[in-house]
């Protein structure tokens, strides 16, 4: 009969070997109380804001006074969190400025989320006096299957590519598209984008053969992607996710839903980096009693 | 002729679309035009195919009674009800749970997007949260030099990235994790896209000069 041996590794109950086999359910659990219970507080957290996140609000503070800007809006709802309070702060600040907006949408629920956006924004009381018009002030083309190739027709020619736009009207009787044909009649580009076709094919395709000059607000899992195009000068402004629509936010003045998501997303930060660190507390612990 | 009629025609687009970027002249303007025309055709008729394939697998599903074939029902209902949601005409009223048949605030293609569509995909997305931050927790181990620096790495983002770090730690973890992106992340992702463009070009080239052949089928 064998005896058991003293320098055999030891598979007691110690609590950390416990820990490291914690129930992923406890995790969520955790993860769902960081995440709502914020929701209910206000937390006045300093925003310090990031060089291209300054950079994409100083763009549009640059524009002339009533210039034309292209916005492209290329993603869907679960992407909206991160998106939309970047665009409804976008529509705000070029209403500010007085802009003509032409929407469009590589994404096919893309326009329903402008929609969305220009809703929420057009409802601030700041531009009641102002007797925004659809077709006049701004116009939304909508969706165009074909990704890629619908940004290079654009530059030849946006009637004939988007011929009606969402409402079904005749893109071409539209006050707002009088003298556009292509990049070259639009100020400046804006695109907010979740994935392809997004932001990378707009540098590839509309940047770069046109001179136009954009900015963009991408997802934080997309942004990463698209900071040597902002390094380069192809981008003359980024905003990385919540994060990114947050400091945006705080620069143009326009507390709004990325500000306010912005506790939740700090306490689900710090549970995710504590239950990184206990992992490998119990890691190494674990390892070292085998 | 059945590989070589596809590789003259590929060839003849694969040179003609290289030269008409440097050609500023409107005849090769206008065939380059087409040509984007008939890619969106052809993405046209994939999406066809995409929709009839969806469908026959799902309708497979539920004649063969597969596990969870009571999902394809759900499935192919809300595909019907959603296409023809699109299609209302505005003057369509269908009552005033369901809405009307424009575009406008509270017509049933809104109430489709907007309480089913919108809430069902937020969900599925937001569940990521839930998943990342335990599979964070059981495969972010320092077990070497470099699955050390990428742990700590993403700490510094982590932190970084939202306001809770600078308004504890100071403004030197934001500076830290703004230089992080902005400096090794964007050298390796442009790297990353340097690499990819060489790439299709060299792919390009080969398929246009017949040496790759791959794509035509038909195996060696």
């Amino acid at each position: 009969m064998s005896q058991p041996n003293p320098s055999a590794p030891t598979l007691g109950p110690g609590f950390w070997e416990k820990f490291a086999l914690l129930d992923r359910r406890i995790i969520f659990a955790f993860i769902f109380l960081g995440l709502a219970l914020p929701l209910f507080y206000t937390i006045r957290q300093p925003i310090p804001v990031s060089p291209e996140g300054r950079a994409y609000y100083q763009s549009i503070e640059n524009l002339p006074a009533g210039s034309k800007v292209l916005l492209s809006f290329d993603y869907d709802p679960p992407s909206s969190p991160e998106l939309q309070p970047m665009a409804e702060a976008t529509f705000k600040q070029l209403f500010t400025k007085n802009c003509k907006l032409v929407v469009i949408g590589l994404w096919p629920q893309g326009p329903q989320q402008a929609e969305q956006a220009l809703a929420t924004a057009l409802r601030d009381p700041r531009f009641k006096d102002k007797k925004l018009e659809y077709g006049v002030n701004y116009a939304n083309l909508g969706y165009m299957a074909g990704n890629e190739i619908v940004i290079q027709k654009m530059n030849a020619d946006i009637i004939s590519t988007f011929p009606s736009d969402y409402k079904g009207n005749a893109t071409a009787s539209l006050p707002i598209m009088r003298g556009v044909r292509n990049y070259k009649n639009f100020d400046f580009i804006i695109n907010f984008s979740s994935g392809f076709v997004g932001t990378r094919e707009w540098v590839q395709f509309c940047v770069d053969r046109s001179g136009a000059k954009m900015i963009a607000g991408n997802t934080a899992v997309q942004a990463p992607e698209n900071y040597p195009y902002f390094r380069s000068g192809q981008l003359k402004g980024l905003l990385a996710g919540m994060k990114g629509a947050a400091e945006y936010e705080t620069v143009a003045g326009q507390p709004g839903k990325g500000i306010s998501f912005m506790g939740s997303q700090s306490v689900a930060h710090l549970v995710v980096i504590l239950f990184v660190i206990l992992g490998n507390i119990a890691y190494f612990v674990s390892r070292r009693k085998w | 002729m059945r590989k070589e009629i596809p590789l003259v025609i590929m060839v003849a687009c694969g040179v003609f679309m290289a030269i008409q970027f440097f050609v500023p002249h409107e005849l090769p303007a206008l065939i380059y035009q087409n040509l984007n025309k008939t890619v969106q055709v052809v993405g046209a008729v994939a999406l066809v195919l995409g929709i009839v394939s969806l469908l026959s697998l799902h309708f497979a599903k539920i004649n063969r009674r597969q596990p969870g074939y009571g999902y394809s029902y759900i499935l192919i209902a809300f595909f019907f009800m959603m296409a023809a949601s699109g299609f209302l005409p505005a003057k369509v009223n269908l009552g005033s749970f369901l809405g009307t048949g424009d575009r406008v605030e509270g017509s049933f293609y809104l109430n489709l997007y907007n309480y089913v569509l919108t809430p069902v995909q937020a969900t599925m997305f937001a569940l990521l949260a839930f998943f990342i931050a335990s599979a964070a927790f059981r495969a972010f181990r320092a077990r070497s030099v470099i699955a050390t620096l990428l742990l700590l790495t993403a700490i510094i983002v982590m932190i970084g990235r939202v306001p809770i770090g600078p308004f504890v730690l100071g403004d030197w973890i934001s500076d830290l994790a703004d230089w992080i992106m902005a400096v090794p992340n964007a050298a390796a992702k442009r790297a990353v896209i340097v690499g990819v463009g060489l790439g299709i070009l060299s792919l390009s080239l080969k398929m246009v000069l017949g040496i790759e052949r791959a794509w035509l089928g038909g195996g060696r």
